[in-house]
C-alpha cells in the first residue's frame, strides 16, 4: 500500500498528504467508471439501433402471415427464404419469437400450419442447438419454444429435466412433458420429487387442456404420492377432467390430515358437485381450518338438502363472521325465504341487528 | 477544565475521521447493494424470460385480489382513475374505492359515473376504523367488481384498514387511486405468492413505481413514456431508478426488504389483518406494516419472504413543485423515524434475522442519520472555517470524492434501467438524464437533505400532519391509433 501511495505521490507531488492523494485517486476512479458506464449505455443503444430490430420484426410478421394465408408457398421456397434472409442468429431469434407469439394467439389448422412454417424455415434446428447449450436459462427458453411449437425431437432429453435443481428448467420440462407426449403425458408425475408450486400447477393444467381424451389417465394413481403438491395437482387434474369414477377417493381425501390436500379435495367436491360428500363434510366441519369451512359452506347449496339447514343455522349463529355470511348465503340459495330466515335467526341470537344486516348484505351483495 | 484550541482541533480531527469512515461505510454499502441488485435483476430476467400468463387468465383457481384505493378530494380525476383500474387483466378481482371523507365531490362523481346505489353491508370489523357512512355498488353489471365505501376522514392508513375489513379476497393490492397500473400488473404481482409453495411463504410483494409526469396517457394507460421537462421532476426519475431498480431489488434478494411503496403493493390479507392492519398513528404506514408483518412471522416462526418485482407496473405522479417535494420528504423522514423507533427492539436483534441484523441497522445508519450527519458536518466545517482551523484542501477533495461517487452510482442506475426495461427509448433522454445526474448533488440534493432534517425536527416537536399533496394531474392525449387514421 505504501509503495502504491509513493508511486502516486511521485505523479501528483502537490498532493502532500496520503488522505488527499487517496481522495483524488478515488475521485478519478469513480469518474472513469461513470464515463465507461455511460459509454456502455451508448454503445448498447447504438448496437440495438444498428441491429434494425423493429424493421426485421415487421418483416418477420409480414412474411409469416403471408405464408399462413397463401397456399402457393412451398417448403422449398421457405428454405430459400431462410437461406437468403437469416444472416445472423439475431434475425433467426426474431423469427422464432414471432412464430411463438403468433402461435399463442391462434388455434386449429392455422396453428398446425404455423408449426410447419417453423420447421420449414429451419428454426427448430436453432432452438435445438440452444437447448443443447450450457446456459440453463437458454435451455429453459428453448424448451418453451419446442413445447409451444410441438417439436418432439428432444422429448427424451427434456423429460430428464423434470427434477432439475433449477426451478425454471424443471417447470418448463414438466409442461413440455405434457404437450409433447405421444403417450402417458402425466407419467413424469411419478418421478417428481420436488414440490410443484401453485403457479406451476396452473401451467400444467393449462398445458393439458388440449390433450386427447384417450391420453388422460386415472389421476388417483398419484393420490398417495409422497410429494403433497403432486397429490394436490392430481386432485386438480381429476376435477378438471371431471373423473366422476374417482368420487369415493376424492371424498376420502377430504379427511386427509394434510390441510393442503383436504382443501383441494373439498374444492374438487364443490366443482364436481359430489352430493355423496354432504354428510362427511358436515361431520368434518367443526375440526377444519377457516378456509376449508368457507369452501364447505359455499358448496352445500349445490349438493345439500333441507337436512343441512339446522347445521347452517348453527353456523350462522356463531361468532365467525365470514362463515356466518356463507351459511346465510347457503340457506338463501337452498330456497329459504329471507323473511322466515330473519325471523328464525333472530329468535335464537342475541345479535339481532347483526344477523338482519347479514341477511340483507347477502341478498344485496351476493348473487342470491 | 478549559476547552482550549488544542482540544477543539483534536475534536475536529476525530470528527473528520468519523465523517470519513461514515462516508466510506455508506459508499461501500451502496456498492454492495448495486452488486446484489445486478445479480437479482439478472436472475429475475432469466427466470421470467418465457412466462406464460394465459394459464392464470383462464382459470377459476387463481387467488382473488382486492384492489384497495383510498381517495381524498380526488373529484378531478376519480372517474378516470377507476376506469383505469377496471382495465386491469385478472380473472378474479374487486375494486374497493374508499372515499376518506373527501370535502369535494369525489363520491358524487363516482355515484353519477358508475350508477352507484347504497347497499346494506355487514362489515367485518377486524381492524378498528373511523365510522363507515355507506357502501355503494353499481346497477351496471359491467362495474359489478366496484365497491365504493364512504367513511369519515381518518387518513390514508384508516382508509386502507376499511379496505382490509371490506375485502372478500385472500390477497389485497393497496394502491394510490391516481396511480396508473399496467394491464398485467396483478398477474405479475400475484406470481410470487403462487410460487411460494416451493419456497418460503410470500407475505407481500412490492412493485416498481415510476414517474408518470410528462408521459402521454390515454384512457388510463401510458401510451408514450417521456422524460419530464422540469428538472426537479427528472431528478425524481433518477431517484426512483436508484430506489426501486437498485435498492429494493437488492434488499429483496437478501430478504431484507422493509418498504413496499404505499403507491402499489400486494399483501397476504390474512397476515396483514393478523398483524393489526395499517398503523393510523404513523405517516410511514407502508413501511411500518411490512415491518410488523415480518415481526409477526418471526413470532410465529413461519418461514417467509417479501418479494419484489422489477417490471414497470405502476406509474404515479411525483411532486412538481419544491413546496410539495419538501412536504413529501419531510413526511418520509418522519415516517422512517416513527417506524424505526416503534420497532427499535429489532435493532441488531439476531432473533429477527436479516431484518434485525442488516436492514434495520442500515435504515438507522444510512437512511435516517445520513441527512443529519451531512448537515452537521457542513455546519461544523463552517464553524471551523470561522475559527481558521479548516483544512480547505482536504475539505474540497473530500466533497469532490463524494460528488464523483454519487455521479457514478446514479449512472449505474441509468444503466440498470437500460439493461432491464429501457422505458425511456428516445436517445436524447439518456443525455438529459446524465446532465441531470451531474447537477443533482448541487441543486436538488441540498433541498432533500434540508427537508429530511426539518422532518426530524418536526418529529421531535410532535407534528403529525401528512401535508397537503397538491397534484397537477396527468396530461391525457388522443388515442395514438386514432391520430394515425386519415381524416375524411
Amino acid at each position: 500500500m505504501g509503495e502504491i501511495l509513493d508511486f502516486f505521490h511521485a505523479i501528483f507531488p502537490s498532493l502532500d498528504t496520503d488522505i488527499l492523494l487517496i481522495n483524488t485517486i478515488l475521485s478519478i476512479l469513480f469518474i472513469v467508471i461513470a464515463i465507461v458506464t455511460f459509454y456502455i449505455i451508448l454503445a448498447t443503444r447504438t448496437i440495438k439501433w444498428l441491429s434494425n430490430e423493429p424493421k426485421i420484426t415487421k418483416e418477420a410478421i409480414v412474411y409469416i402471415t403471408n405464408e399462413l394465408y397463401n397456399e402457393e408457398f412451398t417448403a422449398k421456397a421457405r428454405k430459400a427464404y431462410a437461406k437468403k434472409h437469416f444472416k445472423s442468429n439475431f434475425i433467426k431469434k426474431i423469427y422464432i419469437k414471432q412464430c411463438v407469439e403468433l402461435h399463442k394467439s391462434v388455434a386449429g389448422e392455422i396453428a398446425d400450419d404455423l408449426k410447419i412454417i417453423f420447421k420449414d424455415l429451419g428454426l427448430s434446428k436453432i432452438v435445438l442447438a440452444q437447448f443443447h447449450g450450457y446456459d440453463w436459462a437458454a435451455k429453459a427458453d428453448a424448451i418453451s419454444v419446442l413445447s409451444e411449437m410441438d417439436d418432439y425431437s428432444a422429448y427424451d432429453e427434456i423429460i430428464s429435466f423434470v427434477n432439475h435443481y433449477k426451478i425454471t428448467l424443471r417447470y418448463k420440462a414438466q409442461v413440455a412433458a405434457i404437450t409433447l407426449a405421444k403417450e402417458k403425458p402425466f407419467a413424469f408425475l411419478s418421478q417428481v420429487t420436488k414440490p410443484i408450486s401453485e403457479w406451476q400447477q396452473l401451467q400444467i393444467l393449462h398445458a393439458s387442456i388440449d390433450l386427447k381424451r384417450e391420453l388422460i389417465p386415472d389421476f388417483s394413481q398419484w393420490f398417495e404420492h409422497k410429494e403433497v403438491t403432486v397429490v394436490e395437482l392430481a386432485i386438480k387434474l381429476a376435477t378438471h377432467f371431471t373423473q366422476f369414477n374417482l368420487s369415493d377417493k376424492l371424498i376420502e381425501k377430504c379427511k386427509d390430515e394434510r390441510p393442503e390436500i383436504s382443501l383441494q379435495a373439498i374444492v374438487a367436491v364443490k366443482m364436481m358437485g359430489l352430493y355423496e360428500a354432504k354428510e362427511v363434510l358436515v361431520d368434518l366441519y367443526p375440526n377444519l381450518p377457516k378456509e376449508h369451512q368457507l369452501e364447505i359452506l359455499e358448496l352445500l347449496p349445490s349438493i345439500g338438502s333441507k337436512e343441512c339447514i339446522p347445521f347452517l343455522k348453527n353456523v350462522a349463529e356463531t361468532d365467525a363472521f365470514a362463515q356466518r355470511l356463507n351459511a346465510i348465503e347457503a340457506m338463501l340459495k337452498m330456497g329459504y325465504n329471507k323473511d322466515a330466515l330473519k325471523a328464525d335467526l333472530t329468535d335464537k341470537s342475541d345479535e339481532e341487528k347483526d344477523l338482519e344486516l347479514m341477511v340483507d348484505h347477502v341478498i344485496e351483495n351476493r348473487n342470491v | 477544565m478549559m476547552f482550549d484550541e488544542y482540544d477543539a482541533r483534536h475534536a475536529y480531527e476525530i470528527f473528520n475521521n468519523v465523517i470519513l469512515y461514515y462516508v466510506i461505510a455508506i459508499s461501500l454499502a451502496f456498492v454492495i447493494l448495486s452488486i446484489l441488485a445486478a445479480f437479482a435483476m439478472s436472475k429475475y430476467k432469466r427466470r421470467n424470460g418465457f412466462v406464460d400468463y394465459r394459464a392464470i387468465l383462464s382459470t377459476e383457481l387463481a387467488p382473488g385480489i382486492s384492489i384497495v384505493a383510498p381517495a381524498y378530494n380526488e373529484g378531478g380525476s376519480i372517474v378516470e382513475n377507476v376506469r383505469s383500474l377496471l382495465s386491469v387483466h385478472y380473472p378474479e378481482y374487486e375494486i374497493i374505492i374508499v372515499n376518506d371523507g373527501s370535502k369535494d365531490d369525489t363520491l358524487q362523481k363516482l355515484i353519477d359515473a358508475y350508477d352507484l346505489y347504497e347497499v346494506k353491508f355487514a362489515i367485518n370489523e377486524q381492524i378498528e376504523t373511523k365510522k363507515v357512512r355507506g357502501v355503494y355498488k353499481s346497477r351496471n353489471k359491467a362495474y359489478a367488481s366496484v365497491r365504493v365505501v364512504d367513511k369519515e376522514n381518518g387518513g390514508k392508513a384508516d382508509a386502507l384498514n376499511v379496505g382490509l375489513n371490506i375485502s372478500t379476497m385472500p390477497l389485497i393490492a393497496c394502491i394510490d387511486v391516481d396511480c396508473i397500473l399496467a394491464h398485467d400488473a396483478l398477474l405479475k404481482m400475484v406470481k410470487p405468492f403462487m410460487e411460494s409453495a416451493t419456497d418460503r411463504k410470500v407475505i407481500a410483494t412490492g412493485g416498481v413505481i415510476r414517474a408518470a409526469n410528462g408521459c402521454d396517457i390515454h384512457a388510463g394507460e401510458i401510451v408514450n413514456v417521456k422524460l419530464p421537462k422540469k428538472y426537479k421532476v427528472r431528478v425524481q426519475v433518477l431517484e426512483y431508478f436508484r430506489a426501486f431498480l437498485m435498492g429494493r431489488m437488492a434488499w429483496a434478494q437478501i430478504d431484507g426488504l422493509l418498504l413496499i411503496s404505499g403507491a402499489f403493493g400486494m399483501f397476504d390479507k390474512d397476515i396483514a389483518v393478523r398483524a393489526g392492519g395499517y398503523d393510523t398513528k404513523t405517516v410511514g404506514e407502508d413501511m411500518e406494516l411490512v415491518v410488523r408483518m415480518r415481526r409477526l412471522m418471526h413470532k410465529e416462526k413461519t418461514k417467509y419472504r417479501v418479494a419484489f418485482i422489477p417490471d414497470p407496473l405502476c406509474w404515479t405522479e411525483v411532486p412538481e413543485t419544491w413546496s410539495v417535494l419538501r412536504k413529501q420528504r419531510n413526511r418520509w423522514a418522519r415516517g422512517t423515524i416513527e417506524t424505526l423507533w416503534k420497532h427499535r427492539g429489532t435493532f441488531l436483534n439476531p432473533r429477527y434475522g436479516v431484518m434485525g441484523m442488516i436492514s434495520i441497522p442500515f435504515w438507522v445508519l444510512f437512511e435516517w442519520l445520513a441527512p443529519l450527519i451531512e448537515l452537521t458536518g457542513i455546519i461544523l466545517y463552517i464553524i471551523m472555517a470561522i475559527f481558521g482551523w479548516a483544512n480547505w484542501t482536504y475539505y474540497i477533495s473530500f466533497l469532490i470524492l463524494v460528488y464523483c461517487f454519487s455521479i457514478m452510482f446514479t449512472i449505474f442506475s441509468i444503466w440498470f434501467e437500460e439493461e432491464s426495461y429501457q422505458q425511456y427509448k428516445n436517445p436524447k433522454y439518456i443525455l438529459t438524464l446524465v446532465l441531470t445526474t451531474i447537477l443533482e448533488p448541487l441543486l436538488y440534493h441540498p433541498i432533500v437533505v434540508l427537508s429530511s432534517v426539518k422532518g426530524n425536527i418536526d418529529q421531535l416537536l410532535g407534528k403529525k400532519s401528512w401535508g397537503e399533496m397538491t397534484r397537477v394531474g396527468f396530461k391525457s392525449v388522443q388515442d395514438p391509433k386514432e391520430e394515425e387514421k386519415p381524416k375524411n
